[in-house]
């Protein structure tokens, strides 16, 4: 592995700049990781992995499964899962040589603006992310972390959805 | 544990604000009476003494302050690690959080103090603002308590409290039974500041023109401005509830004006929050304004129902139809109102647990991120897990992310002196502050040296392995002395006044340039195995050391110049080049280290 780009350089106008996927370890973000990797594989891009420290509001303790993890910084416990998430990637996608070249960001604040924050600033050719699909209530109460990406972002973004998966899914 | 205390200096803070705003609302009570003509004789004649009167106002609630101050640092002591704890654990559900917070702030006294743990927590990444919502509403029903307690005829047993508390503390030999004392005792003097208070307002009975005054604080707009000004100076809702209590017992206030001030009160207490909250990370400040928001929705949400909230209090509250009068105020009035706190609390708290998504997202809303900078957690770059089974290859890529740390550390000697000798502490904090990157680097690095050492290694792999350790814990090491060291150097320089001299300034600087050429050339050492510059850092050690001989020589002869502050100037300086010399024989050692794995 190379050294690669660090998260200070100044954005570069670069098409060939890695796929950045966007992980909250949903089943949708897993699709898009499936994806991004096959992606990043066919077009020989350098692959950026992303976790927002950002607990759901309907989900408190979601960094804290094990207890031994509650006097722990979220964050910390939060890298610790997206690394392990990235190895088993790795283990799973074993001839996908950007997936050991991976940079793996962690930071904390609001998904939609950090994601395309972050984008920019790994100068990014394309965000990969899960889509929930929620529709009703939950998507007004809750409201759409892609459809706020798609907004913000000035480079394309790819929404993908979990296999078996419809519009009609309550899941929030 | 990390991070789990509330920092004595904010507590500090906390009790001279509390002492300031006590100190200001009595000057400005004094002023106010001496200077008003309707209180200078009462119409009938009747002389006030409004210097005892202020006196045993304000006398009583300076002992109801240091009571309740008494009794919390007696609970702190006994329970309060263990309230951290559960507040810690018990908030992965929001009604669990809700119950903890009502509990925990029922047992320390303070919904301020709980939400001022909450911004704590929040702010070290120890907790969401999504279980610290649920907790702050809960945190306002457990506040109600000490108006229950108060709210009880219990004032003639103060003094009984306060001679039990004192025994207890004066004979127990076991600290834990002196704390209970010294607990009792608080409660004691709290029950007898009220009592002092409300005796001090007995001859207000008669007085019109502030039975009048009363009256207009029955607008409930008045009462709610009156009472959350009166919180936000004496930092404590308790203290107003305990003077709208006492007010109440001699019958000088009708539950309208009480229930207005009340809520009042709740909105004050939000300041204490809003004040821990300054500088704090986005995620926190978003904690003190969800405690704002919630407040100050509740009251907006009940303001114009106060007459039927409080004919719903008077059918739930004790009765005494056979009194009528000012005597049946003050017989009923005192429960009723803290019928009403808790009351209205508890169903507005549990009114908002269906709406904690939308409310926590809107304060999100209300406060956006910082840019992305702030906010970067550095992660390492080289540890990968899939080349664990591969030993060799895994400690390879450890040496790179330790180079990569010696980088960080060197970034953050090369800017550390120009800001010790001439930075402000903003400064100075942002240089610690990347000490954050180095520690989470190492903690990286030493997990996965752990995770290789459990493998299977051969004799050199095992060297190496030790070697590795060694140095990420020297390279760390540098970073600590650059962290606590000369950042604290530099603040003494602040705190001392002292302005380094030009000369010197050149000369500590030429010395400090020559240690981050020696930790640059050590990085690379350590990523690229050069023997060259190993050399090169070796053939260093002369040269340093004579110009640390200079350095001090120089030093010296200032110290008999007649410079103002030449002796804590001559410490500083000296000390700085103490630190540096000692910053360069740890890299020499690293250095070594990393070839000899070569």
């Amino acid at each position: 592995m190379g050294e690669g780009h660090t998260l200070g350089d100044t954005p570069e106008e670069d098409r060939s700049g890695p796929i950045l996927v966007a992980i909250d370890f949903s089943d949708d973000s897993e699709a898009a990781a499936s994806w991004a990797v096959k992606q990043a594989s066919a077009l020989r891009a350098p692959l950026c992995f992303i976790h927002v420290v950002h607990e759901p509001v309907d989900q408190p303790g979601f960094y804290r499964e094990n207890p031994s993890d509650i006097t722990r910084p979220m964050s910390e416990v939060a890298a610790e899962m997206l690394n392990k998430y990235i190895a088993s990637l790795a283990y799973n996608f074993p001839r996908i040589m950007a997936l050991k070249a991976a940079e793996a960001i962690v930071v904390r604040g609001l998904p939609p603006t950090r994601i395309v924050e972050a984008a920019e600033k790994v100068g990014a050719s394309q965000i990969v992310m899960g889509c929930r699909g929620l529709t009703g209530m939950p998507r007004l109460m809750v409201g759409s972390q892609t459809e706020r990406v798609l907004q913000l972002s000035p480079i394309p973004v790819t929404a993908v959805k979990a296999p078996g998966k419809n519009g009609d899914n309550q899941d929030a | 544990m990390r991070n789990l205390t509330v920092s004595p200096v904010l507590a500090w803070h906390a009790k001279q604000r509390s002492l300031i705003g006590l100190a200001v609302l009595f000057l400005v009570f004094l002023i106010w009476i001496v200077t008003t003509p309707a209180f200078a004789a009462s119409p009938g004649g009747n002389a006030i003494d409004w210097m005892g009167m202020s006196l045993q106002l304000f006398g009583g609630l300076a002992l109801f302050l240091f009571g309740m101050e008494q009794m919390a640092s007696s609970l702190k002591q006994v329970a309060g690690e263990r309230m951290k704890d559960i507040l810690g654990r018990l908030t992965g559900n929001r009604f669990v959080g809700m119950i903890t917070g009502a509990f925990v702030t029922a047992i320390i006294q303070s919904s301020s103090v709980t939400t001022v743990i909450l911004v704590g927590f929040v702010a070290t990444g120890l907790m969401s603002l999504a279980q610290a919502v649920g907790v702050i509403f809960g945190a306002n029903i457990g506040t109600t308590i000490t108006a229950q307690i108060v709210a009880f005829k219990v004032t003639k047993f103060a003094l009984l409290f306060v001679t039990l508390g004192f025994g207890m503390m004066f004979a127990a030999k076991k600290n834990k039974i002196k704390q209970y004392g010294s607990l009792i005792m608080g409660l004691g003097l709290i029950f007898y500041g009220m009592a002092v208070m409300s005796v001090g307002m007995k001859p207000l009975r008669s007085f019109e023109p502030f039975i009048e005054l009363m009256g207009s604080v029955s607008n409930p707009l008045i009462g709610i401005a009156v009472a959350a000004a009166f919180t936000a100076l004496v930092q404590s809702s308790s203290a107003t509830l305990g003077v709208i209590i006492a007010l109440a017992m001699q019958g000088l206030i009708s539950l309208e004006g009480g229930i207005a001030m009340a809520l009042g009160a709740n909105v004050g207490t939000c300041v204490t929050a809003g004040l821990a909250a300054i500088g704090q990370p986005r995620e926190a400040v978003r904690v003190a304004v969800a405690h704002v928001l919630f407040n100050v929705i509740g009251v907006l949400l009940i303001v114009g129902f106060i007459p039927y909230f409080a004919d719903l209090i008077r059918s739930v509250s004790p009765n005494y139809g056979d009194m009528s009068g000012q005597a049946r105020l003050a017989a009923e009035t005192p429960r009723q109102i803290a019928n009403a706190h808790s009351i209205f609390n508890a169903i507005i708290a549990i009114g908002f647990m269906p709406f904690l998504s939308p409310f926590a997202r809107l304060c999100e809303r209300l406060v956006p991120d910082q840019p992305l900078e702030k906010s970067l957690v550095i992660k390492a770059k080289y540890l990968d897990p899939t080349l664990l089974e591969t030993p060799v290859f895994a400690l390879d890529r450890a040496r790179f992310e330790i180079g990569r740390m010696a980088g960080l550390v060197n970034e953050m000697l090369k800017q550390s002196l120009p800001t010790v000798m001439t930075g402000t502490a903003e400064e100075l904090e942002e240089i610690a502050d990347m000490d954050a990157d180095v520690d989470a680097l190492y903690a990286e690095i030493i997990d996965y040296l752990g995770r290789v050492s459990v493998k299977e290694l051969s004799d050199s792999e095992t060297k190496q392995l030790m070697r590795l350790f060694e140095m990420a814990q020297r390279i760390e090491d540098i970073g600590d002395t650059i962290e606590t060291g000369m950042v604290m150097l530099g603040l003494r320089r602040i705190a001392d006044g002292i302005v380094i001299s030009p000369t010197t300034l050149e000369k500590i600087m030429e010395f400090h340039a020559q240690v981050v050429h020696a930790m640059e050339l050590t990085a690379d050492v350590i990523k690229k195995q050069d023997g060259k510059k190993l050399k090169q850092v070796k053939g260093m050690k002369q040269d340093i050391a004579r110009m640390a001989e200079a350095a001090a020589r120089h030093e010296v002869s200032r110290l008999t110049a007649d410079a103002p502050n030449r002796v804590n100037t001559y410490t500083r300086e000296v000390e700085i080049i103490d630190y540096l010399s000692r910053i360069f024989k740890r890299c020499r050692r690293v250095a070594k280290t990393a070839m000899a794995s070569a």
